[in-house]
């Protein structure tokens, strides 16, 4: 077992705690930038994708995960965020690295002004609020044919840099959402050790708390939701660049959801969940698919085999580890670290105060 | 020291010849004993019933051939991927059969958004697109050396309709109804160019959400415009409303669709409450209880192979995989993507369908025909009426 010798206050907002978290963050960084080398293109396309919504769930994350507030909508504003850097790219002649912070920005403005009517909602009300935002924003891209190209889709200008133009499908754009991803990550790790962070999550632990100690809640809710939604948008703008080709039906309720199983599947309440998560929805139905290629053709031409095997393993997850790929992760950390003595009742929930909050 | 220098270079300089050799005589997705193709299709989803058709016929003439030896001592891997017809997911689909499989060549991709989506990376990676199952002008035009089209695209479908019902039926009142998509709108311009070379003008049109049910106020607005015939460019739903919602408010009138409302759903709902409806076709439908052996056959073994009876995509899945065979025989032994179109553009009045017009191709001409019948409903099936149609 490790103890933590504390000579000086900023330890405890450090992002790496002790050198062992050097170690393996440095190995998984290493990891990450080489695998151009050890994977093909497939490989490496299918991360580019997982990286875009990992962003968006990172997004995502924010919101649920540490201020407590619940959306079904965040495919609206990955969709915002899609549409706005194709539509800014086939507009004006600038460069997709400029146009992502804006079209990120501006998803993010949105995010704000429809969070002050939103956030006067709690719980299920916020869920059904939210859930109809997904609704009309696959309506209002469908309708807006100037701008969006409706049911027809939209071709997006293909990513390039200074007449360097890069392969969506290629190490080139890997690198460039790797980068984009760290800065992200950066980012919520540095908000959640500043006061607007701490505020989040005492604003998820209990409001009465958080007000009693001097937190605006309101404003707490709806920076929470500007940021989440802006995070959110540049996660689509990389994925608009990843596809090439805006439909409606990628932003749909069941994106959405798929955000949110992200998520919980990842481990609610972590950073690293938000990154798991997006690996699990994006290359779990890809390795099924490889492995039907493997099984006899009795089963494996079977109609409708993927969505079944998946969605059966994500219930399995849902069912056995509530707290996530990361909160199992954790679980077998401590395992090792206090190894004789570990308890089953370390990561039992303890909020016995929250009862009456919990009806809102 | 000198000589030893000299080895070297000869070393690598016959290194690299093989490399360059090697690379030549290797073409992507085919090994001595394989070609892998591929296909993105719809197996769930609201369009299922045709990319199960379809991929199931296809897969039925490539395991015909496999179990014959193969073409040229390959047998055909054929990988099929499910969009459930959404672009992100086709785009998935595409990444796995071109970065990873490495096909040879996609073969009845199905969906025009999904198609438009992955072509230009297909495209890039050199693979054919062969009898996508769309019949969008957009999988002919412009034209490219790797778009393929076997039949009569929406657009040559309802332009000949238009020439038909016009000049042959004495209609001078001509409407359109129509998805607010690209399909929808190729067909209004297919109408709305046909009327324009027969000097007449469009009488009225609609344009509704493809996810449209009430139909009462395009249909009315129709009516007062007087419409003989309303030309459709609808899916399924989009077909049987409007239709039905007619026959409701007693207006006597002719609709015409195309081939994408050619199907067993339209023809038999409710057991004939679709009589009188008229669809262009690129080819016949064939019924269980057909008289002609050939086509008989054909459906006892494919229900034998599959089953369950085949619907109009198996069909056409069936002749795709009869085209690509008999493209990929022609090409020889010593395979490559441009030998293959070679021999793509040198097939002339070739029956790959059952009951489906001769295709031909040429250097500069990769669509097969520009034929269509036209067929209508009668005691809830399809019956064609005409030789082929065209303007």
């Amino acid at each position: 077992m490790r103890f933590v010798f504390k000579t000086g206050y900023d330890q405890d907002v450090r992002f790496f705690k002790h050198a062992g978290y050097w170690q393996s963050y440095g190995f998984l960084f290493i990891a990450a930038v080489t695998a151009p080398l050890y994977l093909g293109n497939f490989e490496i396309s299918e991360l580019t994708q997982a990286i875009s919504f990992a962003i968006a769930g990172l997004g995502l994350m924010l919101l649920v995960g540490f201020t407590g507030q619940v959306s079904l909508g965040h495919a609206a504003f990955f969709g915002i965020g899609a549409y706005a850097q194709a539509w800014l790219l086939a507009t004006f002649d600038i460069a997709f690295l400029v146009a992502m912070p804006i079209a990120a920005v501006f998803t993010g403005l949105i995010g704000l002004l429809l969070a002050i009517p939103l956030l006067r909602m709690t719980g299920i009300y916020l869920a059904i609020g939210t859930l109809a935002l997904s609704i009309v924003l696959e309506q209002i891209l469908k309708s807006w044919k100037s701008v969006t190209g409706g049911f027809d889709g939209k071709a997006v200008e293909p990513a390039s840099l200074l007449g360097y133009q890069f392969n969506p499908d290629s190490w080139d754009f890997y690198y460039v959402a790797l980068a984009i991803l760290i800065l992200v990550l950066a980012l919520c790790a540095n908000l959640l050790r500043s006061p607007t962070g701490r505020a989040m999550v005492a604003v998820r632990d209990s409001e009465v708390s958080a007000r009693s100690m001097g937190v605006n809640i309101a404003r707490t809710k709806i920076t929470a939701f500007g940021i989440s939604t802006a995070i959110t948008g540049l996660g689509g703008a990389l994925f608009a660049h990843k596809l090439q080709y805006l439909a409606p039906d990628g932003f749909n309720l069941i994106i959405s959801i798929t955000f949110l199983l992200m998520i919980v599947v990842g481990g609610l309440g972590s950073l690293q969940g938000a990154i798991l998560g997006a690996l699990v929805v994006i290359l779990l139905p890809q390795a099924i698919t490889i492995m039907k290629d493997y099984l006899p053709p009795s089963i494996g031409h079977q109609p409708g085999l993927e969505p079944g095997i998946f969605g059966l393993i994500l219930v399995a997850f849902i069912l056995f580890e509530p707290m996530g790929i990361y909160g199992r992760w954790r679980k077998i950390k401590l395992f090792f670290d206090i190894f004789p003595v570990y308890r089953k009742a370390t990561f039992r929930r303890q909020k016995a105060y929250l009862k009456t909050e919990r009806m809102r | 020291m000198k000589l030893k220098m000299k080895a070297l270079l000869a070393g690598v300089s016959g290194a690299a010849l093989i490399a360059s050799g090697a690379a030549s005589a290797q073409t992507r997705g085919v090994t001595d004993k394989e070609v892998v193709v591929g296909s993105h299709t719809a197996l769930t989803g609201p369009v299922a019933p045709w990319g199960v058709g379809a991929t199931t016929g296809t897969r039925m003439a490539f395991d015909e051939a496999n179990a014959k030896g193969g073409v040229h001592g390959r047998k055909i891997r054929f990988i099929v991927e499910d969009h459930g017809y959404q672009v992100p997911k086709a785009v998935q689909a595409a990444n796995k059969l071109l970065n990873r499989d490495n096909i040879f060549a996609m073969v009845g991709a199905l969906g025009t958004p999904m198609n438009n989506a992955v072509l230009p990376r297909q495209i890039k990676a050199n693979v054919p697109n062969f009898v996508p199952f769309t019949a969008s002008r957009q999988m002919i035009e412009p034209f490219h050396k790797m778009k393929f089209l076997a039949f009569a695209s929406y657009y040559d479908q309802m332009r000949a309709a238009t020439n038909y019902f016009v000049k042959e039926k004495g209609f001078n009142k001509v409407c359109a109804m129509y998805q607010d998509t690209d399909y929808g709108r190729e067909i209004s311009q297919a109408v709305n160019d046909e009327l324009k070379a027969l000097n007449l003008k469009l009488a009225g049109e609609s344009a509704h959400n493809p996810r449209e049910k009430s139909f009462v106020g395009a249909i009315t607005k129709l009516r007062k415009a007087g419409c003989q015939v309303t030309m459709m460019g609808t899916i399924i739903t989009d077909t049987i409303g409007p239709f039905l919602t007619a026959k409701k408010l007693g207006w006597k009138t002719t609709f015409v669709g195309n081939i994408a409302t050619y199907d067993l759903i339209v023809s038999g709902f409710k057991k004939g409450l679709m009589n009188g409806y008229y669809a262009m076709t690129s080819f016949e439908m064939i019924y269980p209880d057909t008289t002609n052996p050939e086509h008989k056959a054909w459906a006892d073994a494919y229900q034998k192979y599959a089953g369950k009876p085949h619907n109009g995509a198996a069909q056409l899945g069936y002749g795709s995989g009869i085209l690509f065979l008999e493209a990929l025989k022609r090409a020889g032994r010593n395979l490559t993507t441009d030998g293959f179109i070679k021999a793509m553009e040198s097939i002339k009045s070739f029956e790959m369908t059952l009951g489906g017009p001769p295709l031909t191709f040429g250097p500069n001409d990769h669509q097969g025909s520009t034929d269509a019948y036209l067929a209508v409903v009668e005691n809830a099936r399809w019956k064609t009426l005409t030789r082929p149609l065209s303007y």
